[in-house]
């Protein structure tokens, strides 16, 4: 099929897997000039379409001057950085002030959007929880997630849901080892060894891919059948930042949070019975299936080292796509951790990926060579970490990860990481796919500084554990 | 290239052997110095029945030996200093303009009559000099007397002056110092310490003084030298890590003296408003208080509680003020403040977050990295309130003087008080939260010599405070006597 520039750049921005005919061989063999350039014109695009409408944008370009983009490299002043999810006076949140927060939410993102996010009444919003559920009910094509930080504040990310589908279809392509658009269906199951729901933004992705992957709901298992309370979650990074700061005494924790931490005081009595009854499943129902499974490596450790305890051994089908997010975030991992992944879900090889919550769309793929792989849907950059400006595109640099989201529908899709990248621009990867790609660790500049300054996924279990001890000594 | 040499001065010996390469903070300034694994053995005191030698100088020969040491410290005079001067452009945090003021005004901190007043405020020249009697209630004759211990100072590196300072307070004391330099101040101990060598090279001062550097957190060095076999006290300034570092080793005979990181922040009575002159007033105070040495110490003003009221009127004045305070920074003198050396890039992107939405939060200069000045629109402070730094202070506002208590906490240090009229309301109520320095606004950075710090009294603690009881069954019960039951 021969298609226009202008339709494959289309493609890029709303249905990235049908610009490769939904084959994973496409996909992945594309051209890095091919990319380079379909990447740049969809820049364009984007600029285009939201310089003037997005009003936060617009002020950032009007201070920087930046009027059109020629080049990847003119968007770099335009970057968000992480700061940007997060600008709005934390006492909102205690008052409950979700009004407040909707209106600064609506100057991130397009003025339809912005306008639809005005009219929800979140006036009777009693925390996070109920907050995030009347947006989902009241939006239904906003997927709106949060991160969480040890200064107290979430990052509030207004993602569409549409980016979230995008990405799992790509995610698609190579779990189901796709080779067009008419490929088998292959029945996968998830086991998830997580909550079943929840508003933190790889809650929402564990979610989009259930839909995308699996036949029909009932093919998802997650070890918890219940809702990871973002209220909770936030309480913990309250505790954490006010014991940074010393003042934990004069902390006031609202009574709709005690109430919340009873409910889940049952819960976590049941706890013990719902993990049984996961490992029942998987040695059971699981046994011998093709299963997607993906979270941290930390979440898939811990449910194989409970698994292998528990004398099970290569449950899955060998075909089945076992994936990693995100880095070791601050945590030393265990000798062996992957082969005892391996070993207990019977997969040959596992998929370990780069990605962050900030960048829906940009999950990119560790080659057999140990190389992350851009997805075609961001463009990434390096940018030198003290001044923030853009290290040429070409032999091999280190610095400042940023990218630009291809994906993003809503909102500005640039955004600068903590993390120190390395990035190879010219030679091909040995492993022979022919982008561009991250060689060597990925490390966090907050890590190398001494010290992470965020709640990650990784730590998110923690974060919990804490708030709720902390809620304990309350109620005694 | 060559690398500057950091020499290894033990008691008034000068080393320069084994050197190895060290980098310096943020990779900007690479030195050798002595390899200290091959001197560690040297470094403690050892017996300390060693420090007896002090015990043969009065406090008068101490204070001469203070005063000659100062002349010698006459910046233009003195090579060692230019040379550490010229070298800690590249280390120090601030920039050479403050730098080099704080070198120049090493020698006023050797005044006889200054010291005197520090050691007589803090813990009394006679108590240092020999035995206090005084007759207690049940006829024992007590005295106290206050003894030098063998200590270690780990040093902050964000003020010049506090190397002499650490070796002030070690000379009155006739105690016996290691300086643990810092990274970010590799310098300055060394060229005061090679001052008083070339001066005195036989002098029991000079022969008690000791300054390496090594990397702090180097287990192997530490385990072996933080034992009380060497050491009695440890003086730790620092940040939340290294202090957590350095409490590992504690242990029974061996005393933390911790100067423990601080923050400070200001309070603005709303008198402030009554006139422009003292809103001006106020301003250039304030300004001073948040500049000074480019806001890298703790005294510096970060979070500024201001009473302008919270109402549309109110922010007017708040934001009005906040612009002339702005003004007044920059107008600072260039050896108090200057634009930062580089404006730290994670406080950047916060301040640049806020600057794009103005609705809550107003953001005064700080494009050019040369500081800004952050006014809320609510009354709170900024989420990202403990990374202020940079000359980048957040004014909010209230409307009474009771919400200004939210300023102070655990990590408070100072409290600059504006107008005076105000502080009486405020001094007995600020401690009981955390506040432990209170000053007029505008002298934050001036800290005081006799004045306690960080709500203890160091020179105090540093001593060891012997008592020494005179008792005779005709003067006092003695235990002995007491009945049986």
């Amino acid at each position: 099929m021969t298609r226009t520039r202008e339709e494959q750049v289309e493609l890029l921005l709303t249905d990235p897997v049908g610009l490769a005919d939904h084959s994973l061989q496409c996909w992945v063999q594309m051209p890095r000039a091919e990319v380079d350039e379909l990447q740049l014109a969809g820049l364009k695009r984007r600029f285009a379409e939201m310089r003037e409408r997005i009003p936060v944008l617009k002020k950032l370009a009007d201070a920087e001057g930046v009027e059109c983009v020629e080049r990847l490299d003119d968007v770099v002043p335009l970057l968000f950085e992480h700061t940007m999810f997060k600008s709005y006076p934390p006492s909102l949140l205690e008052k409950n002030n979700f009004a407040a927060i909707n209106k600064w939410l609506g100057k991130l993102v397009t003025p339809e959007l912005a306008e639809q996010i005005a009219a929800v009444d979140v006036s009777a919003c009693k925390g996070l929880d109920d907050w995030f559920e009347t947006m989902d009910r009241e939006i239904p094509e906003l997927c709106l997630c949060h991160t969480s930080g040890t200064s107290g504040t979430l990052s509030f990310l207004p993602c569409g849901v549409r980016e979230f589908e995008k990405a799992a279809q790509v995610r698609r392509l190579h779990a189901w080892n796709m080779t067009g658009p008419d490929t088998p269906d292959p029945q996968m199951h998830t086991a998830y060894p997580y909550y079943a729901k929840g508003y933190l933004s790889h809650l929402r992705g564990t979610a989009a891919l259930a839909r995308t992957l699996l036949p029909d709901p009932s093919h998802f298992h997650a070890a918890y059948p219940t809702t990871l309370s973002s209220d909770v979650l936030h309480l913990g990074a309250k505790l954490r930042a006010a014991q940074a700061k010393g003042t934990l005494d004069r902390l006031v924790i609202a009574p709709e949070l005690l109430a919340k931490k009873k409910a889940f005081d049952r819960q976590q009595a049941d706890m013990p019975q719902h993990l049984a009854a996961f490992f029942d499943e998987i040695a059971n129902r699981l046994k011998g299936k093709r299963v997607y499974a993906s979270g941290t490596w930390n979440l898939l450790h811990n449910m194989a080292k409970a698994g292998l305890e528990l004398g099970l051994e290569g449950v899955f089908h060998p075909d089945s796509f076992i994936s990693t997010t995100g880095g070791a975030k601050g945590v030393v991992q265990p000798e062996g951790w992957r082969e005892e992944v391996m070993r207990f879900t019977g997969v040959q090889e596992l998929h370990e990926s780069y990605a962050m919550s900030e960048v829906v769309s940009g999950s990119h793929m560790r080659c057999a060579e140990g190389n992350y792989h851009f997805a075609h849907t961001v463009i990434p950059f390096v940018l030198d970490p003290e001044t923030s400006r853009p290290l040429p595109r070409q032999g091999r640099q280190t610095g400042r990860a940023a990218f630009y989201d291809l994906g993003a529908e809503f909102h500005w899709g640039g955004f600068i990481t903590g993390d120190e990248i390395t990035v190879e621009w010219e030679q091909p990867c040995t492993c022979g796919n022919p982008s561009h790609y991250v060689v060597g660790a990925i490390q966090r500049y907050s890590e190398k500084n001494g010290g992470d300054d965020k709640i990650t996924c990784a730590a998110t279990e923690q974060s919990h554990r804490e708030a709720m001890d902390f809620l304990n000594t309350l109620e005694g | 290239m060559t690398h500057p040499i950091a020499p290894l001065v033990i008691r008034g010996e000068v080393i320069t052997d084994n050197l190895i390469e060290v980098g310096g903070r943020g990779g900007d300034l690479a030195f050798l110095t002595p390899d200290a694994h091959q001197y560690i053995d040297r470094l403690p005191l050892g017996n300390p029945a060693k420090l007896a030698d002090l015990y043969a100088l009065s406090f008068e020969d101490i204070l001469d030996y203070c005063v000659a040491l100062g002349e010698r410290l006459e910046f233009s005079k003195n090579a060692y200093l230019q040379e550490a001067c010229e070298l800690s452009y590249r280390t120090a945090p601030t920039t050479p303009t403050i730098v080099r003021a704080s070198y120049m005004g090493l020698q006023h901190l050797l005044s006889r009559e200054l010291i005197t007043e520090m050691v007589e405020s803090t813990v009394g020249v006679k108590y240092l000099e020999g035995w206090v009697p005084q007759t207690l209630l049940d006829g024992t004759e007590l005295e106290v007397r206050c003894f030098g211990a063998r200590t270690l100072h780990i040093v902050a590196g964000n003020a010049v002056a506090l190397s002499l300072w650490t070796i002030v307070r070690n000379m009155v004391l006739r105690s016996d110092a290691i300086i643990k330099a810092p990274s970010n101040d590799p310098f300055t101990a060394l060229a005061i310490a090679r001052t008083m060598i070339d001066m005195a090279p036989d002098h029991p001062l000079t022969r008690h003084l000791t300054v390496a550097y090594w990397k702090g957190g180097d287990q192997a060095l530490e385990q072996r030298l933080y034992q009380p076999q060497n050491l009695e006290k440890i003086v730790a300034w620092g940040g939340f890590a290294s202090i957590k570092h350095v409490t590992r080793y504690i242990q029974p005979g061996l005393e933390l003296i911790s100067l423990d990181p601080k923050r400070s922040a200001s309070i603005i009575g709303k008198d402030a408003f009554a006139n422009e002159a003292s809103m001006r007033d106020a301003a250039v105070r304030l300004a001073s208080d948040i500049g000074a040495i480019n806001q890298k110490g703790c005294v510096c003003a970060r979070t500024v509680y201001v009473q302008s009221g919270t109402d549309e009127e109110g922010l007017e004045r708040l934001n009005a003020f906040g612009r002339y305070v702005y003004d007044a920074m920059l107008g600072l003198p260039n050896s108090l403040s200057t634009a930062p050396r580089s404006y730290d890039r994670n406080l950047k992107a916060h301040v640049d977050a806020l600057r794009l939405d103005d609705e809550w939060y107003r953001v005064i200069g700080g494009q050019d990295g040369e500081g800004a000045i952050i006014c809320s629109q609510i009354p709170e402070p900024v989420p990202f309130a403990t990374l202020l730094d940079d000359r980048t202070a957040n004014l909010v506002p209230v409307d009474e003087l009771s919400e200004m208590l939210d300023a102070v906490d655990a990590y408070t240090q100072t409290v600059g008080v504006y107008p005076e009229s105000i502080k009486d309301q405020l001094k007995d109520v600020l401690p009981l939260y955390g506040a432990q320095r209170i000053v007029s606004l505008g002298y934050a950075a001036a800290m005081k010599f006799a004045a306690p710090q960080d709500a203890i009294e160091p020179l105090r603690r540093m001593g060891k405070w012997i008592s020494n009881q005179i008792a005779s069954p005709e003067t006092t019960p003695a235990p002995w006597l007491r009945p049986s039951l």
